[in-house]
């Protein structure tokens, strides 16, 4: 199922990124929309809802989970809970797929160009050689953009920090 | 280090903006897959279009500068231009 397709069934577990770094709020949050979608939804007949009822209602395999991230997109992420055992609340942060930009096949700096540093010059890398084509990637300056879409000696890949 | 190449297709990978305890969660441009580093030798796409399939791992290292020149001495470099 794409990421951003609707559910097509009316009980939809929702989690909506938090907006701090808590790692306990977002839960609190999901158990709030549960709430406000079972009012809205269906009819609460005087039950309170416990946290064993949504485990249960995450625990369904015939109903869609989907997260929402701060942007509003929605990832629905059955397989993941279902088949891969991912645990709805130890997905966190959700800033949206542009808050953090890859590299794409940056330019590089090569052996006697001007900004080419010393040997000994103290920083730490990631190091990829494949094919003979050797390429290293400054910790500090990947970081923020966690992935760099590269091709390497002629294959495709992904260095990721 | 990952393949981005699937079923000869090239994707572009990105940090999705989740962390799954707390590891990013990557996803690809083109068909919006989910891809997560179980620690089991490669990306395994947990949600979307290749739901199943394995994105495997490159032989990687994380090392000074100066190491990796030792071993690799005409090795290409990226750094930020504001970084020095």
């Amino acid at each position: 199922m794409k990421p951003n397709s609707r559910p097509p069934g009316p009980a939809v577990s929702v989690r909506t990124a938090e907006s701090g770094n808590s790692g306990i709020f977002p839960f609190y949050l999901f158990l709030a929309l549960m709430v406000a979608l079972l009012v809205a939804g269906f009819t609460v007949t005087g039950c309170s809802l416990s946290d064993t009822e949504v485990e249960e209602i995450a625990q369904d395999p015939t109903k869609p989970v989907v997260l929402v991230d701060q942007t509003g997109k929605r990832w629905d992420i059955t397989t993941a809970v279902f088949k891969y055992e991912m645990a709805v609340s130890g997905f966190e942060f959700g800033l949206g797929p542009y808050a953090i930009k890859p590299l794409i096949e940056p330019p590089l700096l090569s052996p006697g160009d001007i900004n080419y540093p010393p040997d000994d010059t103290p920083f730490q890398i990631l190091g990829v050689s494949i094919n003979g084509d050797s390429r290293a990637y400054g910790k500090l300056d990947i970081v923020r953009h966690e992935v760099v879409d590269e091709v390497v000696g002629g294959v495709p890949v992904a260095v990721a920090y | 280090v990952y393949s981005r190449k699937i079923d000869g297709r090239v994707l572009t990978l990105s940090a999705s903006g989740w962390t799954y305890n707390r590891l990013f969660v990557l996803f690809d441009y083109e068909t919006e897959s989910v891809w997560y580093d179980f620690g089991d030798g490669g990306l395994t796409c947990v949600a979307g279009e290749f739901e199943g399939r394995k994105l495997k791992e490159r032989i990687s290292s994380y090392e000074s500068w100066e190491r990796w020149k030792a071993s690799y001495p005409v090795s290409k470099l990226y750094r930020a231009v504001n970084t020095r």
